[in-house]
């Protein structure tokens, strides 16, 4: 179709060959421009934006030349024009874009026709308060009245057979069979109820339903299909048999399906767009259109037999309205025909805005769904840049705005998102067209949106974009890792720090201890250097002293006085020599101890020697064993010097096996071992307590006259004090 | 010809008091006294007495490296080690070094002067204790000849000494006479010194 924008006389098409003025206005046309939706957009200096719309539909009303834009009933002929009955101005008959009304004699002031049908010898039957006329073909400014038919006519149906069915008054129904007019009585099963719809099934059964109950006119009789107690779905309104055959029902609650002896209720709840309807029918593309207190709207036959099959949980009724341009329209009751497949394929239904002339084949059209876009995302409504969406660690809001351009039926739209990875399923969005999220854990996320027309057509893909929600340090894998491996390595570290610890102090006791030597050794070495020269020059002195004395008694202190200092030198070298941290094992011991008894002894009548030194094993020595050890040999060697008046004094010393021995032996005067008031006593009873003291045993022989025997036997191995 | 004797000694009271003493004996003659290392490297070789009283303790070394090294200097001049206390190990590393007897600081006055007169013929004798160190000495370092070995009545000598008994008693138990013992104590030195100055003294000499 080729649109003509001009400067001055407005829009044309041309259309064929046909040029057809479509918008006729003064302004200055800038620029047209069809959409996808099929619009045509058109933008008028000084007149602003306009927006053109192919109607699917055509009305006929005043406007078409008809008396009333309302019309109650609707047929066509087999020449092609539309009968119809106009509420004011009677019988009428459109043709070729020409209405002519038809003249009804009637008594009444007011022609006045109720419903208007054609039968197969083209011939127009139209109903009034009076009765029935009929008007033939050649000759329609004659109506015939036939006045076997009582009451005023209101449903009128054509078999395929000829037989004109006509219910009127409140409770007539018969039918004109060959030209016979035979009315149905209680002996055909009918009980005088009004007749609301009339129908032929596809083996030519006809179906009558009233108020509340549907019979079928079975051999001369009418059987009950559906009685008033089975019923639930209320008034039935309107028949029609489909394609395939099946029986629909249009009742005050949506649709009865009849599936065997059982009737399928459909209703609004399920997706019907109506529910009270009366006028139900079927396109040549498998459509059911059905009319009502609503308007129209049309569904599908497989989506409602899908339905009616439990293959569908609901059915999507569109709804045919003010998208097309027509705005609440509603159909009368109570009247047949009042919707009319004519022979051209156009469905008519008669309604308060007008006969509404539908061209089913342009209604099918296939519309395009909407575009969607993810139009701003929010975050703590500060608009995030475009692209991939990051949403930093932490509680934050997150808004979706979408945006589905329509401008045909805007209100329509639908809208459905999912946020993949949080929303387990698509969620619509009632007339809100954003999402909220708040608090959304870490991870990768996509949010899906996608749009649906006013035909229920989904957008394929629809938009999509990538939102990313930041975790916190601590929410990240790497960190949970972290985590494990450092509290891992925290035990680990604390196994090592305690027991670097321990080997630290150790190691600093060690140290401490090794100190403590080194500090022992300068000791022993100060004393023996500063102590031992000042003592050796004392006793130097002492001696020059008895050298120039000037008289006896002046030179024997001085000598005592020089043993006297060299006594203490000789002690004061034993505890140097105890103090030094290298004489720590018995062999030293031991030749300590040979050592020192032979030097006591020096300078004294008393010759002493020493036995068995070198056989003493390096072996370990304990400062105590070190210290009790040589007390007791010192205590015994200074009892020997001072009591026992020996000559000759024996130290032996040897280990066997296990055991150190000390013997000390003298061939003194000796004592008795039991004589408590024995000098010497004290000096026995502290031997043995520290014999005791070091887990030795101490052994004293002797006897008066015949010299002393001092064994001092201990463990060699004995039990290493342990070290705290 | 008195003796001509060097007095190496850090202790200055002690210095005083050996300088009495020697000057206390006509046949003493002080000829240095040295209160360093140091100072008796460079003081007593000059001098070559026939006797040095040296200290183990010095101020700035060691007795025993200054005996390596003036004996070394001085062949023929006797070094008897004057030390405070009886440390064999010390005293037996002088000896090594060839010193050729050692007296202990508490020693009389006039057993220092007899060590002295001793000394300047061959050797005094010494204590159980240093005379068990030798024989362990003489056990660690096997002689190279057998001229440096011990004779088996120098160890008898030594054994007897190391267990406290006296030369009188060595020489009564082993029926020689007191002047024999000694002579046994003076080969007993030499090789000492002979056998370890390759060895041990070595290192005092660099």
């Amino acid at each position: 179709m080729l649109w003509i924008a001009t400067r001055r006389s407005g829009l044309f098409r041309l259309n064929g060959n046909q040029v057809t003025n479509t918008l006729a206005f003064s302004e200055v046309i800038a620029s047209v421009m069809e959409d996808s939706e099929t619009n045509l957009w058109v933008a008028m200096a000084g007149g602003g934006l306009t927006r053109l719309r192919s109607k699917a539909f055509i009305t006929l009303g005043v406007a078409a030349g008809l008396p009333d834009n309302i019309s109650l009933s609707v047929c066509d002929d087999d020449q092609g024009s539309i009968w119809c009955a106009n509420r004011s101005g009677g019988l009428v008959r459109t043709q070729g874009g020409q209405s002519t009304v038809f003249k009804i004699p009637g008594d009444s002031a007011q022609p006045y026709v109720t419903a208007v049908c054609p039968d197969h010898e083209g011939r127009i039957w139209a109903g009034a308060v009076e009765g029935l006329y009929e008007i033939s073909a050649q000759n329609p400014d004659y109506p015939h009245l036939r006045a076997e038919v009582p009451g005023t006519v209101h449903t009128l149906f054509c078999t395929r057979g000829g037989d004109l069915w006509v219910g009127s008054g409140e409770d007539r129904l018969g039918f004109f069979h060959r030209g016979v007019y035979r009315p149905l009585t209680s002996q055909d099963g009918f009980l005088g109820q009004r007749v609301s719809a009339i129908t032929e099934d596809v083996h030519g059964a006809v179906w009558i339903c009233t108020n509340r109950e549907l019979f079928e006119y079975v051999l001369g009789k009418l059987v009950r299909r559906l009685t008033r107690e089975e019923n639930r779905a209320g008034e039935l309104l309107a028949l029609h048999f489909d394609a395939r055959g099946a029986l629909w029902v249009g009742t005050t609650n949506g649709l009865l399906l009849r599936q065997g002896d059982h009737f399928k209720s459909i209703g609004m709840s399920d997706g019907l767009s109506g529910d009270l309807i009366t006028q139900i029918l079927e396109d040549d593309f498998g459509r059911l259109w059905c009319g009502g207190r609503y308007g129209l709207f049309s569904v599908a036959l497989d989506d409602l037999n899908a339905f009616a099959a439990g293959q569908r949980p609901r059915i999507d009724g569109i709804i045919f309205g003010a998208d097309e341009g027509l705005t609440g329209s509603s159909s009368p009751r109570h009247r047949q025909p009042m919707a009319w497949k004519a022979r051209d394929g156009r469905l008519w239904f008669a309604s308060s805005e007008g006969l509404i002339g539908i061209d089913a084949a342009a209604s099918t059209r296939e519309r395009r769904p909407p575009r969607i876009y993810i139009d701003q995302v929010q975050i703590d409504r500060t608009t995030a840049p475009a692209g991939p969406v990051t949403v930093p660690p932490g509680r934050h809001q997150i808004d979706f705005s979408f945006v589905a351009p329509n401008y045909s039926a805007p209100e329509k739209v639908r809208v459905k998102h999912q946020l993949v990875g949080f929303d387990f399923s698509w969620i619509e969005t009632e007339g809100e067209r954003r999402a909220s999220y708040v608090h959304l854990p870490p991870g990768n996320y996509t949010m899906r949106v996608i749009a649906a027309n006013q035909d229920g057509l989904w957008t394929e893909g629809g938009a999509s974009l990538a939102v990313v929600v930041v975790p916190a340090w601590w929410q990240r894998w790497w960190f949970g890792a972290a985590l494990v491996a450092g509290f891992t390595g925290m035990v680990v570290w604390l196994v090592r720090f305690w027991s670097h610890r321990r080997l630290k102090r150790r190691l600093h006791r060690l140290q401490r201890e090794h100190a403590l030597e080194k500090e022992r050794a300068r000791i022993a070495r100060d004393l023996h250097d500063e102590l031992g020269g000042s003592l050796t020059q004392i006793r130097m002195l002492a001696d020059r002293l008895k050298r120039h004395a000037p008289n006896a008694e002046a030179q024997t202190v001085a000598a005592q006085l020089s043993t006297r200092t060299r006594r203490l030198t000789g002690e004061l070298e034993s505890i140097v020599w105890t103090v030094s941290p290298k004489n720590n094992t018995w062999d030293r011991l031991a030749a300590f101890i040979g050592q020192y008894a032979m030097r006591f002894f020096r300078d004294t009548p008393i010759a002493c020697t020493v036995h068995g030194v070198d056989l003493i094993p390096v072996l370990p020595l304990r400062p105590d064993e070190q210290h009790h050890v040589l007390a007791v040999a010192k205590e015994a060697l200074n009892n020997i010097l001072k009591h026992a008046q020996a000559t000759r004094v024996k130290v032996t010393m040897s280990a066997e096996g296990d055991a150190f021995t000390l013997e000390i032996r003298d061939n003194g005067i000796g004592f008795d071992s039991h004589d408590r008031a024995l000098p010497a006593s004290n000096g026995l009873t502290n031997m043995r307590s520290r014999a005791r003291e070091i887990g030795g045993h101490l052994e004293i022989e002797t006897k008066p006259g015949t010299g002393t025997r001092i064994s001092l036997r201990l463990s060699l191995q004995s039990p290493a004090a342990v070290l705290p | 010809m008195p003796i001509t004797i060097a007095i190496v000694e850090d202790n200055a009271g002690i210095c005083e008091e050996l300088e009495q003493i020697l000057a206390d004996d006509p046949d003493c003659t002080c000829v240095c006294v040295c209160r360093n290392l140091q100072t008796a490297l460079a003081e007593i070789p000059a001098r070559a007495p026939d006797v040095i009283v040296m200290d183990i303790n010095l101020p700035d070394g060691s007795g025993i490296e200054a005996t390596a090294k003036l004996k070394q200097l001085l062949p023929r001049t006797q070094i008897l080690i004057f030390t405070i206390y009886e440390e064999s190990e010390e005293i037996i590393r002088a000896l090594e070094a060839g010193a050729s007897g050692y007296l202990l600081k508490d020693t009389a006055p006039e057993e220092l002067l007899r060590g002295i007169r001793e000394i300047k013929h061959g050797g005094v004798p010494m204590t159980g204790e240093v005379a068990r160190k030798v024989i362990q000495s003489f056990r660690k370092h096997p002689a190279a000849q057998k001229t440096e070995s011990l004779t088996s009545r120098e160890e008898e000598i030594l054994q007897l000494l190391s267990q406290g008994y006296i030369s009188k008693e060595i020489a009564d138990h082993l029926s020689i006479s007191m002047e024999t013992v000694k002579s046994h104590l003076k080969h007993i030195y030499g090789k000492l010194h002979v056998r370890t100055r390759t060895e041990a003294v070595i290192k005092y000499l660099r």
